[in-house]
């Protein structure tokens, strides 16, 4: 119970005491912010010392800082932004989530895989393996490992490794992305310190393109050191702990920290590449992962040159330009990302199981303004297919360009969808098509803005007006992944925004996706026998094989006829560029490599910068 | 002060926390969306194909509990927390949530803490003197201007000084906690980096909390000038400064200092948007991020953090009352 007593007496300041604490609290932020850092990597005996010129304060204090001698001056760092900060302290590849995998650079520069996929020519390009041959059915792969690869503590890698990771994800009760190797594989054992055999549970000529090599954006299968993992549990080991020097790799470069906004990596001049001659070590002696902030920031970054790449959910097109037009030094680069955007239509309901229905729904979905709303100001990117429109694949379509006269699938007409539905029975009663007193309509599932951007709102919106303008009926229900999932596997949709990931090169992959019940992603279930045994037929043909293509031709010549998926828009993505420091990046000219920071053939890239003015 | 009325209200703050770390858990476990599917939703959009995707999912469940029933996971939630253990990130697995915490939490405590206290003070200070000397020039500039500011919120503020300061003059860092390039070879070179680049998230703390505490303060304070000790001591001939600093601005500071301890116990909500603006690695950019990835675990420890907090500020202030005012105790009649 409160008393009052007396009046009021003087005590010391309660706010000098708080003041206090104050001053020392932003002490204890700056000394004890988290620097987890493995051990550090004292600059070689036999490294070269720069001969760049120190960097001089830029026009922004936060370039002022002075690298203590014999740190990597600025031009000798490679600055890449990356859209998350690098909160997972993970270094083991098979339980790190996609995301926590591409934000701090160790898939990228730490780790290395078997093979490097080449999008131009549809090969797998060996890296720590050399090679590679199938047997006769396609059952079996003989893989030769290439001498004088090391680990980064200076352990020989070989077959070991290669075998102990294997069998460990065919233990695993949760493989995450090595998911497709548990699928495929039967088992693997050493034949010598070189060679590694491993046996497939079922014919499979593009095993090694798809799943020993780094496709799309990571490798589904890297070694892991034997001697590290081993009588470690697999599924919960982190391989993360400094003091040790973990993670590492057989990569060129050693994660020198991880901080609360970025990590840092080390260029290792004891990398086995350059030790061996097999390739030149990379010019940055240091790269830095670095925690992008908003687009503004970007740009600014950009413009007084702290950014060397930027790109992926932090620029917007619109940004990008600004960019461009600020900094002659920023070159932007085309990026398509390998996974088209698409309705999915769900061939089971009615009256979406009649192709000239899903035709007329195709027909009523202008395709130039949805992809606008991710593209502007640069022009739309509609889809003709639901094949991402890298070189190879594009040659392939365009040998097909009869098809797609005969098919128009960015065609945008409300009247022929009009005559379609007049043709089905439908009539139209204040603006709206019914039949047998039912209203057409169409249950649309899609991306609400939390999930994949703000954008999704607007295409929401957009995709709702045009149904409504062509006189359907419509049902939105926008979700997350979890809604979107839980309809893919329930059907509880019509049609349903998502993205067509398969092929990069060899058309196989996206072909099976709708190959019936089999097929990898075919929540709509279509299902025609000719094209199954068609996509069946390619399956069996090694990548490349000519007699691939006119297998392709009559199976795409169903697939358009039928047109179980509506295609939308390619999926570009603004990647810039610095040439202040770096030059040689992947230009729309030379495209020697996929720019996007965030994959793992990223290393590629990094390996063939030059430093500005070489 | 009583030992039962301190073991009382130190039970009343235990079962607050407890009914918030289940309101916690029952509202986030409401939510429609699933951590499980988002993640593996997130592999696929980064290109990542799989064949068994519904078992992934059921596997990935089975792993962090999440296929349990509601109760059963409710159970191993607060047998968790008594044991201070916030179970595992779900998208930053085998990471634990406390080492998230850990990591985000000093630069959430250095930034916010030394910026309320200087918001505190100098608003305090200026409020005591918009009252002690209603007709100055200092009354008339000074608050409007702190009005104005207050009324405009943290995030368009730090915006704004963001463009100035950091897009066009370059006068300061454009975000993060330390320069890209910096080396921090020395724990002082550690400290003033962290320190410059806190000046402009600081500021845009500081500038829209004073007007808060300036305007509480003066009415605070004005009360106080009326009263009696206050004529007696210039009574005595003390001066004027001595009255202002011993007399009245410490009087009228003690509603001051219960907001204070109550800000402070919630000064990790609403900072989030300035964290995002500067990318700052604090709790709320941690807040944000897992929101957005759904991540349960974080969104849970870190609900639980500011629950603690606010109910222990209000907890050590209404314990160290007696102790802040004399006239008060608590003591039976």
């Amino acid at each position: 119970m409160f008393m009052r007593q007396g009046g009021p007496r003087t005590r010391p300041s309660s706010v000098r005491l708080l003041a206090l604490l104050g001053a020392a609290a932003i002490v204890f932020a700056a000394c004890g912010s988290s620097n987890q850092t493995p051990s550090p990597s004292a600059p070689a005996a036999s490294e070269v010392p720069s001969t760049a010129p120190s960097e001089a304060a830029a026009p922004s204090a936060s370039a002022a800082a002075t690298p203590a001698p014999g740190e990597p001056t600025r031009a000798e760092t490679l600055i890449v932004k990356a859209f998350r900060k690098p909160d997972a302290l993970v270094g083991n590849h098979y339980i790190a989530s996609s995301d926590a995998l591409i934000s701090d650079g160790i898939h990228q520069l730490v780790n290395e895989p078997l093979f490097y996929f080449d999008y131009k020519t549809g090969q797998s390009v060996p890296w720590v393996a050399k090679g590679y041959e199938y047997n006769a059915d396609n059952t079996e792969i003989t893989i030769h490992l290439r001498d004088g690869v090391k680990w980064q503590d200076g352990q020989p890698f070989t077959a070991d490794d290669v075998v102990f990771t294997m069998e460990q994800i065919l233990k695993a009760k949760a493989p995450y992305r090595a998911a497709n190797i548990q699928a495929s594989v039967a088992s693997a054992a050493a034949v010598d310190p070189q060679t590694v055999t491993i046996k497939l549970k079922a014919a499979n000529p593009r095993f090694v393109q798809t799943d020993l090599s780094a496709y799309i954006y990571t490798a589904n299968f890297t070694p892991v050191p034997k001697h590290v993992f081993e009588g470690q549990d697999f599924e919960t080991f982190a391989f993360y702990d400094p003091a040790k020097g973990w993670p590492f790799g057989t990569g060129p470069y050693k994660l020198s920290s991880i901080g609360d906004d970025r990590s840092v990596l080390t260029r290792d001049d004891s990398w086995w590449g350059s030790a061996t001659g097999f390739a030149n070590a990379p010019a940055p002696r240091q790269v830095i992962f670095s925690l992008q902030g908003p687009e503004d920031t970007i740009i600014s970054e950009l413009a007084s040159n702290q950014v060397d790449w930027a790109g992926h959910y932090g620029l917007t097109p619109a940004g990008a330009q600004t960019a461009l037009n600020q900094n002659a030094a920023i070159q932007s680069t085309s990026a398509f990302d390998a996974c088209p955007w698409s309705l999915t239509v769900n061939t089971t309901a009615k009256p979406w199981d009649d192709p000239d229905m899903r035709w007329a729904l195709n027909e009523t979905i202008n395709k130039d303004a949805f992809s606008s709303l991710f593209n502007t100001p640069f022009a739309p990117t509609s889809a003709r297919s639901t094949f991402p429109e890298f070189a190879g694949l594009t040659a392939l379509l365009d040998q097909n360009a009869a098809l797609f006269t005969k098919y128009p699938t960015t065609e945008f007409s409300l009247d022929k969808a009009a005559a379609v539905f007049k043709a089905k029975g439908y009539t139209q009663k204040d603006g709206k098509w019914t039949k047998d007193g039912k209203p057409l309509t169409v249950r649309l599932s899609i991306f609400d803005a939390a999930t994949l951007g703000a954008v999704w709102t607007t295409a929401e919106q957009l995709l709702v007006q045009e149904l409504n303008d062509a006189g359907f009926t419509v049902n939105s229900k926008p979700g997350d992944f979890g809604v979107i999932l839980d309809a893919r596997t329930k059907g509880t949709f019509d049609i349903q925004a998502w993205f067509e990931c398969g092929s990069v090169a060899d058309p196989w992959a996206t072909l099976n996706r709708y190959a019936g019940k089999s097929g990898t992603d075919n929540p709509g279930g279509w299902d025609d026998a000719t094209y199954n045994h068609l996509v069946a037929q390619i399956g069996k043909l090694a990548p490349g094989d000519p007699q691939v293509n006119p297998l392709f031709s009559q199976a795409l010549e169903i697939w358009l006829r039928d047109l179980p998926v509506i295609p939308l828009a390619q999926r570009p993505e603004p990647i810039l560029t610095n040439t202040k420091y770096w030059t040689n990046w992947p230009t729309d000219a030379n495209q020697y490599e996929i720019p996007q920071s965030w994959v793992m053939s990223f290393h590629n890239v990094v390996l063939k910068l030059k430093p500005a003015g070489s | 002060m009583v030992r039962s009325y301190a073991v009382r209200r130190i039970a009343y703050s235990l079962a607050v926390v407890w009914i918030a770390s289940t309101a916690i858990f029952l509202l986030i476990h409401a939510a429609p969306s699933d951590p499980i599917s988002y993640i593996v939703g997130r592999m696929s959009v980064n290109g990542a194909s799989f064949s068994n995707g519904a078992q992934l999912v059921e596997s990935y469940k089975a792993q962090f509990g999440l296929a349990k029933s509601l109760p059963e996971q409710y159970v191993a939630y607060m047998g968790q927390l008594v044991q201070l253990n916030l179970g595992y990130s779900i998208p930053n697995f085998p990471t634990t949530v406390t080492d998230l915490l850990l990591r985000a939490l000093p630069w959430t405590l250095g930034l916010l803490i030394t910026t309320t206290i200087i918001a505190f003070v100098l608003g305090s200070v200026l409020g005591a003197l918009m009252a002690w000397r209603q007709d100055s020039r200092l009354s008339q500039i000074v608050l409007p201007l702190f009005m104005l500011l207050a009324a405009i919120p943290y995030y368009l503020l730090a915006l704004g000084l963001l463009y100035v300061f950091a897009y066009t003059l370059h006068w300061l860092p454009t975000g993060g906690v330390s320069n890209i390039m910096s080396t921090n070879a020395s724990p002082l070179d550690a400290v003033l980096d962290a320190a410059v680049h806190s000046i402009l998230p600081g500021l845009s703390v500081i500038l829209a909390a004073t007007g808060f505490w300036m305007l509480s303060m003066r009415s605070a304070m004005i009360p106080v000038l009326g009263s009696d000790y206050l004529l007696l001591a210039e009574a005595k001939g003390l001066s004027e400064r001595r009255i202002f600093f011993r007399y009245a601005l410490r009087n009228a500071l003690l509603p001051q200092v219960t907001g204070l301890a109550i800000a402070l116990g919630s000064v990790l909500a609403g900072q989030v948007l300035v964290e995002v603006v500067f990318s700052y690695p604090g709790l709320g950019r941690l807040l944000v991020n897992a929101v957005s990835g759904r991540d349960y675990p974080v969104v849970q420890g870190i609900t639980l953090i500011l629950v603690v907090t606010v109910t222990l500020g209000v907890l050590i202030v209404d314990l160290l009352y007696p102790r802040i005012d004399p006239r008060i105790s608590y003591e039976q009649q």
